[in-house]
């Protein structure tokens, strides 16, 4: 959080989680090398760095595909919240695999023209107006370029420092980049590798991604749009309806969405915008008293929408009411860190049950 | 997510998705065939009669 940085917080967990990813893609690479050479038909013959390249070419990809698909299914189950804590360190992997794919790729197709091997890589081939010819090198740098953009920012002193809605801005530019390799794959490895199983790795890799990117960004918007009282405030439904330590969600007509959180009797109302990178906090849950937000795990007290000392975000409350059970809440929001006493419930879902 | 980057990301999806649609349907559509030598005839070995 704000308090300083470091270079990486290291946990046993991420420490684990990495060793485990180094370890699958080395045993991704060997295994893929091994495979290839052992079922390579008669009469053609690749040199262990050709195989190589297709190794490091196809486990981006697939990084690249398993990393876009974190987010939208993080917002479907918790099984996946584990990846997406360490989804960077993935994207800085892909990076580094991506890198020694295309510096393999010069060194063996380019490094032995006369020309400078950059220059080789965007003239020797200028058929760009073809389809089964077209310079498809230049699509991967392209893609490349996107990966290092992402992963040199993706440190939170940027985050910080950038702010999080350019950070974020930034960081979209990775769809860009995987539509770009989708293009890098299907005009190069599928026009002259046969093997249905390239075809249906790209196919499959492409529409998954988009699916679930559609189905987050149609599915998940679609957070009540309340009510109002004739005094303008918004009715956020039943105490009964919000389960305890969790959340629902307005989407007002105009400004940011709103948190609106019971825990227990009380129920409180903040931004649905994490100051972190804009994590939809209504998504979260309470832990230890504090809302916590499901990307990173920020923290906010929920009655002052300020992070517990000594971390210094503040988010926005919103003043709330109860009446006949009812929830409301005032749509215009306090200045960030105001505290916001909680409205208080006769009774809890959990008392009638008991 | 703000609400204007929720936008732009269903905007970005809104493109990117046709986009590859149409390269991967474009890209297998121009896939050239296995080339093939005319000047060959059309069985190599002949069984012996």
């Amino acid at each position: 959080m704000s308090h300083g940085y470091n270079a990486v917080g290291w946990t046993p967990f991420k420490k684990r989680f990495d060793l485990w990813l180094l370890f699958g893609i080395a045993v991704y690479l060997v295994v893929f090398v091994v495979v290839s050479s052992a079922s390579q038909p008669a009469g053609e013959s690749f040199a262990p760095i050709q195989l190589l390249i297709r190794a490091t070419g196809t486990l981006a990809f697939l990084l690249l595909t398993f990393i876009l698909c974190i987010g939208p299914l993080a917002r479907m189950t918790d099984r996946m919240k584990p990846f997406l804590f360490n989804r960077r360190h993935l994207g800085v992997s892909t990076f580094l695999i991506a890198l020694v794919h295309g510096g393999l790729v010069l060194l063996w197709y380019h490094g032995f023209s006369d020309l400078n091997v950059f220059v080789s890589l965007f003239a020797s081939n200028p058929r760009y107006a073809s389809i089964a010819g077209f310079p498809f090198e230049s699509l991967g740098f392209l893609a490349l370029l996107i990966l290092f953009l992402m992963a040199a920012t993706s440190h939170d002193f940027w985050n910080a420092n950038l702010g999080p809605g350019l950070w974020k801005l930034i960081h979209m530019k990775v769809y860009a980049g995987y539509a770009l390799l989708v293009a890098h794959v299907a005009l190069g490895a599928i026009q002259f590798e046969k093997s249905p199983v390239y075809v249906a790795l790209i196919a499959s890799g492409a529409a998954l991604v988009t699916i679930l990117h559609l189905i987050s960004a149609l599915g998940f918007s679609s957070a009540a749009r309340p009510t109002r009282a004739p005094d303008g405030w918004l009715n956020a439904g039943a105490v009964a309806d919000i389960p305890n330590n969790r959340a629902v969600t307005l989407s007002p007509s105009a400004g940011e969405r709103i948190a609106v959180y019971r825990y227990g009797a009380k129920v409180s109302a903040i931004s649905n915008v994490c100051r972190h990178q804009g994590g939809p906090l209504g998504e979260g849950k309470i832990i230890d008293g504090c809302v916590t937000c499901p990307w990173h795990g920020f923290q906010y007290d929920p009655e002052t929408g300020r992070s517990p000392p000594p971390f210094t975000e503040m988010i926005s409350t919103y003043q709330t009411r109860i009446v006949d059970d009812l929830v409301y809440v005032d749509p215009n929001p306090n200045p960030p860190g105001t505290p916001t006493a909680p409205s208080i419930a006769a009774s809890t879902p959990e008392e009638s049950a008991s | 997510m703000k609400r204007a980057h929720r936008r732009l990301h269903l905007t970005l999806w809104l493109i990117f998705a046709p986009f590859m649609a149409v390269v991967i349907w474009a890209a297998l559509a121009e896939r050239p065939a296995d080339p093939v030598n005319e000047d060959l005839p059309a069985t190599l070995f002949q069984e012996d009669e």
